[in-house]
């Protein structure tokens, strides 16, 4: 595998990343409470770190962020959501690398959710200087576990379906 | 890059990215000075300005709103009106807030929220990323391949709004019949959804080699950015200068 092939692939993935979680758009969210998204995208870091090396989960992480955040939400919001992908994928990593046996992609991903959530809520509070803003923390945990279960359902059914047909069978380490 | 610049009014373009991004953090610093309702009136009002010579619209003031409410606002005053209950509940200073302290904090906050998305939609991306690329070129140097991620962060930008049609023509047309559906579970909606996100993963990924060309031939078009001062940045500079003297003198 080239590295320019390594690079056209992330690349891809950025786009799908970016591409599903618009769907999110048609998928009614089981309680709307602000702040809380079902966060489709962490499907494809969930593949990354099924199939792909490490440095590539975080530069999927980090280039999605800078192109959400210029795209969209503009990029004052990103020091939340890269604080969120990245500590949310690092944990993920590990916790699928040394803890396999104890988690499924579910609980994987409802971990993800839940330290993606926490992360952006300190990073809130550290901006602000404000504790209060943890007072929140409840409320987006508990929606974390149930959107973590959702895209991890998804996820789940996603990476075995991957690795059943043979995709990206080249980057399995 | 060319659904994306087109996007922008072309007008917008005018003043260098260099010397905007350096008014920018100039603006945002000094907001994060404002000491009472006073400045912050004063400092709204040039902040108006900015966005009408801009010619930035009220759909960018509202999406601000709207994304700061969200990440910001909504903990913040959770957690004020949490604290306030506690504090009558148990009155004592662990719970007592300081609601003009605490007005000020946010308005500051989204003074800075503000001057940095307006600089990103006010500005073209492809001048954005000739500017950082040149800023940054000391790392390429040094063996940190910026340059790399930012042609990236510019293919990805263009691939986007080259096929986000296509995707929401066919993929959300898929995915709305399966939630319309009423007669599905959750788990069997949840199971169709994998199928179509697992099929367009492997019909994206056969466009490798095609996508692995194009960035190879992307990568040719190097850094274009010069700094340059027209009579439209020294009226900028001028402008931003002469009200930040004026509003902390």
């Amino acid at each position: 595998m080239t590295k320019k092939k390594r690079e056209a692939v992330i690349i891809i993935l950025i786009c799908n990343a970016i591409l599903i979680s618009l769907l999110e758009l048609i998928i009614p969210v089981p309680i709307p409470i602000p702040g809380v998204k079902l966060g489709l995208a962490n499907i494809i870091t969930i593949i990354a770190i099924a199939f792909l090396e490490f440095k590539d989960v975080l530069t999927i992480v980090v280039l999605r962020c800078i192109v959400v955040g210029v795209l969209s939400k503009g990029i004052t919001a990103l020091p939340f959501s890269l604080s969120g992908g990245l500590l949310s994928a690092l944990v993920m990593w590990l916790v699928y690398k040394k803890m396999s046996k104890l988690f499924s992609i579910k609980g994987i991903s409802i971990i993800g959710a839940i330290t993606h959530n926490a992360a952006q809520l300190i990073v809130a509070s550290v901006i602000l200087r404000e504790t209060v803003v943890l007072y929140y923390l409840p409320v987006l945990l508990i929606s974390a576990i149930i959107t973590g279960l959702i895209t991890g359902t998804i996820s789940e059914l996603t990476v075995k379906e991957i690795k059943k047909r043979g995709i990206l069978s080249e980057f399995i380490q | 890059m060319q659904a994306y610049s087109t996007g922008l009014n072309s007008k917008n373009t005018e003043l260098d990215a260099g010397i905007k991004l350096v008014l920018a953090i100039l603006l945002a610093v000094a907001s994060a000075f404002c000491k009472n309702g006073r400045d912050l009136v004063y400092f709204s009002i040039f902040l108006f300005a900015i966005t009408v010579f801009l010619k930035s619209d009220l759909r960018f003031i509202l999406k601000n709103l709207f994304s700061f409410g969200i990440i910001i606002l909504t903990p913040y005053l959770f957690g004020i009106l949490l604290s306030l209950g506690l504090n009558r509940l148990n009155p004592g200073p662990v719970y007592s807030i300081d609601l003009n302290a605490a007005l000020l904090k946010m308005t500051r906050i989204f003074f800075i929220w503000y001057i940095g998305n307006l600089y990103f939609f006010t500005t073209s991306l492809e001048a954005i990323m000739d500017m950082f690329d040149k800023v940054f070129s000391p790392l390429n140097r040094a063996g940190i391949p910026v340059s790399r991620y930012l042609n990236m962060i510019m293919f990805i930008v263009n691939e986007l709004s080259r096929t986000v049609g296509q995707f929401k023509g066919e993929i959300f047309e898929q995915a709305g019949l399966i939630f319309k559906n009423r007669q599905l579970g959750i788990k069997t909606r949840l199971k169709e959804l994998a199928h179509i996100i697992v099929n367009y993963i492997a019909n994206s990924l056969q466009r490798t080699d095609e996508i692995q060309e194009q960035v190879e031939l992307s990568c040719v078009n190097n850094c274009q950015y010069t700094l340059r001062i027209s009579k439209n940045e020294i009226a900028a500079i001028l402008g931003c200068i002469i009200f930040l003297v004026l509003l902390f003198a």
